[in-house]
């Protein structure tokens, strides 16, 4: 049997074209929507990114979605389903003096109802209403019992009227604009030209990397874990 | 030559726009500009040393956590596909940079004439052509060793597709430089002699499914496919075409220069009026 030309021609822009559209509408190809997994497989609570939605959420790590509703004082809101993580900063800027109810409580609420380990930075609080739940449904650790202790505060009870809406959205446009985000294929050189510096970069993994270099590559290769170094570098930008 | 038009430079063509696309719109995303449609990924899957890097990493960490190295692996795989089908094609018919140095090399045609791609004496040619499996050993070492894409440092396809940039370091512009000026002299030499992809596909040269056969009973020995051969490839005198540097461009075929019909071609099995 002959392999016409034609035949070729077709044989491979269905095969890579064609997979490569199949994939990348699959969402396959970015590299934004899944966290990454511990080697048993489970999914790790510290890459839920503030790009996830609470559905995502709810169906990767397996908690119903009124839970989370409920612990981010939001049983009200309306669309939760499509909610970022990211959101909620806005949904609360301003009303929570120093403290912020943000991705981070996101992830903390959800490694503690799980029971598995993250690191715990001083400036992530949760509602009273997450604490209750944690306690009551969760597996928290001692050490995440201890944290919640100290940084618990108390719902801000909420009407989400249109104004209401109105200006959590503006709020979530201003940040949307004002934050620069590390992807997965963000690399240094990008980063020192939103602003962070060599030295910077040493104090956080410890050496120079080659600038050309994607950031999750590099830690790959170095055995450190993206979403810290990522959220370090993140903290840097936003300063 | 039978025809003007190959279909061949078409779907090149397509690719390379395609790419040229994909890495345009990698850009505009990180300035929030994307197409959503295409994708924005950088492409390593099909790219020379990324593709290599790619498989490497799989056999050694077995697993991908990450959805960006998912997608160069599954990349990988369909060109492996199609390789398995119908040997090297992803590099005549698809590789970006591949097309890039044909283009280049009609310049040299037109410099040139029939001197062009003969430069190199056959026998420092056969020689030079075991070099890109040095490369490929070297990157998987390499990589091995440092767990650093270093590759990047070296990789002209990188430097293609970002040079504007400021990304790519220099030594990886030196490497295009001179793919650009060898492609005037010599038939893809980035392909012939560095690409360790190149070298990885060649091998299914051997057990494609489709060959490239040549029929002995009707070839008129004009040896039209051996001059046209961009891969310097002496066809007329082998029966079925293992060479591990052939790209399947099937230039050499009935299909395009060869003046009898069905007596070069790619398929399966021999053929009827040979015994
Ligand atoms: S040999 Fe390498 S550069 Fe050449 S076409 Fe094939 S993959 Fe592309
Ligand atoms: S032998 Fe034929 S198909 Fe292979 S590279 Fe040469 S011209 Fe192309």
């Amino acid at each position: 049997m002959k392999l016409n030309q034609n035949i070729l021609a077709l044989l491979l822009i269905v095969v890579i074209l064609g997979g490569y559209l199949l994939i990348n509408n699959m969402n396959l190809f970015t590299d934004e929507k899944t966290p990454t997994r511990y080697e048993d497989g489970t999914y790790d609570p510290s890459s839920i990114r503030g790009s996830f939605t609470f559905s995502e959420i709810s169906e990767f790590f397996h908690i119903p979605i009124d839970t989370l509703s409920e612990a981010f004082g939001l049983s009200n809101y309306p669309d939760m389903e499509n909610t970022k993580s990211g959101d909620l900063s806005g949904i609360y800027d301003g009303l929570l003096g120093d403290a912020e109810i943000g991705n981070g409580s996101v992830q903390f609420f959800v490694a503690a109802y799980l029971g598995l380990p993250i690191e715990l930075n001083e400036d992530t609080y949760l509602f009273k209403s997450a604490v209750d739940i944690l306690l009551n449904e969760g597996t928290p650790t001692e050490e995440q019992k201890a944290y919640m202790a100290r940084f618990t505060m108390d719902n801000v009870l909420m009407v989400f009227d249109e104004e209401t809406l109105t200006t959590i959205e503006e709020n979530h446009e201003l940040e949307e604009e004002s934050t620069l985000i590390i992807k997965g294929n963000t690399t240094f050189s990008e980063i020192m030209t939103w602003g962070i510096t060599e030295e910077e970069i040493i104090s956080i993994v410890g050496e120079m990397p080659n600038q050309i270099l994607s950031v999750r590559d590099y830690c790959e290769s170095h055995d450190l874990t993206f979403s810290t170094i990522k959220k370090s570098l993140e903290a840097l930008l936003s300063e | 030559m039978k025809k003007k038009f190959k279909i061949r430079h078409l779907v090149q063509l397509l690719f390379f726009g395609l790419i040229t696309l994909v890495v345009i719109n990698h850009q505009l995303v990180e300035t929030g500009d994307g197409i959503s449609f295409v994708g924005d990924d950088s492409l390593h899957g099909i790219c020379p040393f990324g593709g290599v890097v790619t498989l490497y990493q799989l056999f050694t960490t077995g697993t991908f956590v990450q959805k960006i190295h998912e997608s160069a692996v599954i990349l990988m795989g369909l060109v492996f596909i199609t390789s398995i089908i119908a040997g090297p094609v992803f590099c005549s018919w698809v590789c970006p940079l591949g097309s890039f140095q044909e283009f280049l090399g009609k310049i040299g045609k037109k410099i040139f004439k029939k001197r062009y791609n003969q430069f190199v004496p056959k026998k420092l040619d056969k020689i030079m052509k075991y070099f890109r499996y040095f490369v490929l050993i070297w990157v998987l070492y390499v990589t091995a060793k440092s767990g650093y894409l270093v590759f990047k440092d070296y990789d002209p396809y990188y430097a293609l597709f970002n040079f504007w940039t400021g990304e790519v370091v220099i030594s990886a512009f030196v490497v295009l430089g001179f793919t650009i000026l060898l492609s005037l002299l010599v038939e893809r030499p980035w392909c012939k002699y560095a690409c360790p992809y190149g070298a990885l596909l060649g091998i299914t040269n051997r057990f494609s499914i489709f060959k490239l056969r040549r029929n002995k009973k009707t070839c008129i020995s004009c040896h039209a496919c051996d001059l046209t051969c961009p891969m310097n490839i002496e066809i007329m005198n082998k029966e079925v075409i293992h060479d591990s540097s052939c790209i399947r461009c099937l230039e050499c075929s009935s299909d395009n220069i060869c003046p009898v019909e069905d007596t070069v071609t790619i398929k399966i099995g021999g053929y009827k009026n040979e015994a």
